[in-house]
């Protein structure tokens, strides 16, 4: 199951997954260098960061958002 | 028009009388002082001053109309409806993805049907969660909101909402005015900066000023965005900060504080969040500058009236005291009644060099109570020794070192 780092809060990382459900996860079993907004997947025990679809989301947002700025 | 009873005021009085009975362990914690990013561009203090005298100077309000602020309780998120008497509304955030009911059940309750102007401070799940849901109940005015994406589908789905409806956005940025009619003076002063490492400091920040009574909203802004605000010019001072980041660490910095002076202090926090909000050295340092501290996770949702010269809270005031920063050996100050937390630690029999500490009893680690770091689930309170808590078994924390 993959999940979007939604933020960071003290030793957690909030990730979002699917149907939008919430839950912290330890920085501890991210893979290191995560970043707020990365896709994150479980594999060996660690999250670990899926870069194709974080850039894709990324990509899709911005172009959604592209021009609804006053 | 009352919609929620006023309970006992005996608690303000009570709380009054106390603060000013004085408690005497009033040491400010001592922090270096704040350091200013060099690479943030500001608002040119010129531009800012007019903006101060025109922008948050006091307005001229009808006797007997009142402004409300209900700082509604989404557990560890945040959601303030502001009304004001002339019928426009503000919504700042709207909770956790979960949170949707609550809002606009408690929205509707008060009569509200339009939104003039919504407020999404920055883009994290716990300000912005039920924003779609929000959008699709009912009609909206204005969006404000910073120029930072998310790559959610908490966010995906807002901004879905917000297309659908055929809004645009406006950019939150410092300097904004918002346009709600001449009861009131609403400007952002944050951000002030178009960049920012941290998401939290990209926070909207409003001052709205009705009457002479005046409050601050900060969404999450942390230290670096505070710091921008203490530069700016803007006259920062307010009867009522919604305090920054759930009363986590990173925000309510000395320097931002001294300015601000809040006479009341609103922590919206959800009980025994997984994160040690809010911070034993925020509630301190709101105390020691003689703030009156209301808890969402104490009071649940909290209303504020403001007739133009005098703001009432129709929740009983709980004294939030700090507790004592207890490196040495001087003796605990009285638990306050409110406090959720303290249990009475077993007295050892001897007594002589007990320090008081906090301890996780799932990870057994003991920490200093002013760690940013404390378990709040799995906690115990302890007055022991360092060398006793390390017999049992504990193991200093890495963050205080305690
Ligand atoms: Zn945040
Ligand atoms: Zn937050």
């Amino acid at each position: 199951m993959k999940g979007i780092i939604d933020r960071f809060e003290g030793d957690f990382a909030v990730v979002e997954f699917d149907g939008r459900q919430i839950r912290d996860i330890p920085k501890s079993e991210l893979a290191p260098g995560a970043k707020e907004g990365d896709v994150i997947f479980l594999a060996n025990g660690k999250y670990q960061v899926d870069l194709a679809e974080t850039l894709q989301r990324k990509t899709e947002i911005s172009k959604l958002t592209e021009n609804m700025w006053e | 028009m009352q919609f929620i009873p006023k309970k006992k005021i005996a608690g303000i009085f009570l709380a009054l009388a106390l603060a000013i009975g004085g408690c005497s362990n009033n040491a400010v914690p001592t922090t270096s002082p704040p350091k200013v990013e060099e690479s943030s561009k500001q608002v040119s203090t010129a531009d800012s001053q007019t903006a101060t005298t025109k922008d948050t100077a006091p307005t001229t309000v009808a006797p007997g109309q009142k402004l409300r602020i209900s700082y509604i309780d989404v557990g560890q998120a945040d959601s303030i409806l502001i009304q004001i008497p002339n019928g426009k509304n503000v919504l700042i955030d709207a909770g956790n993805n979960g949170d949707a009911n609550t809002i606009t059940s408690y929205l509707k309750k008060q009569g509200v049907s339009k939104l003039d102007i919504v407020i999404a401070t920055h883009p994290h799940e716990d300000h912005i969660g039920s924003m779609d849901k929000v959008i699709n109940t009912f009609d909206i005015g204005q969006v404000i909101m910073p120029r930072k994406d998310s790559t959610t589908q908490t966010y995906k789905d807002m901004i879905t909402a917000i297309q659908n409806k055929g809004l645009k956005i406006t950019e939150a940025k410092a300097g904004l005015k918002l346009e709600l009619g001449s009861e009131v003076n609403a400007l952002l002063i944050a951000p002030n900066s178009v960049s920012y490492e941290d998401v939290n400091n990209y926070s909207a920040v409003l001052k709205l000023s009705y009457g002479t009574n005046t409050f601050l909203f900060e969404g999450d802004a942390q230290e670096q965005s505070e710091n921008e605000m203490v530069n700016s010019g803007f006259n920062l001072k307010a009867d009522v900060l919604k305090v920054g980041h759930h009363g986590s660490h990173t925000s309510s910095s000395i320097a931002f504080l001294a300015k601000v002076q809040p006479k009341y202090a609103v922590i919206s926090v959800g009980q025994g969040n997984s994160y040690g909000h809010p911070a034993q050295t925020t509630i301190a340092r709101l105390t020691n500058i003689g703030s009156k501290v209301y808890r969402t996770d104490q009071s649940g949702t909290i209303v504020a009236e403001a007739d133009g010269t005098n703001i009432t809270f129709n929740v009983i005031a709980n004294e939030v005291q700090p507790r004592a920063p207890s490196t040495t050996t001087s003796t605990p100050p009285p638990a306050a009644p409110s406090s959720t937390t303290s249990n009475p630690a077993p007295v050892p029999a001897s007594s002589a060099a007990l320090v008081h500490y906090v301890v996780n009893t799932k990870s057994l680690k003991f920490h200093l109570p002013t760690c940013s770091g404390l378990p709040t689930t799995n906690r115990a309170d302890k007055d022991s020794t360092r060398e006793n808590l390390i017999k049992e078994g504990y193991s200093p924390c890495g963050i205080c070192k305690p």
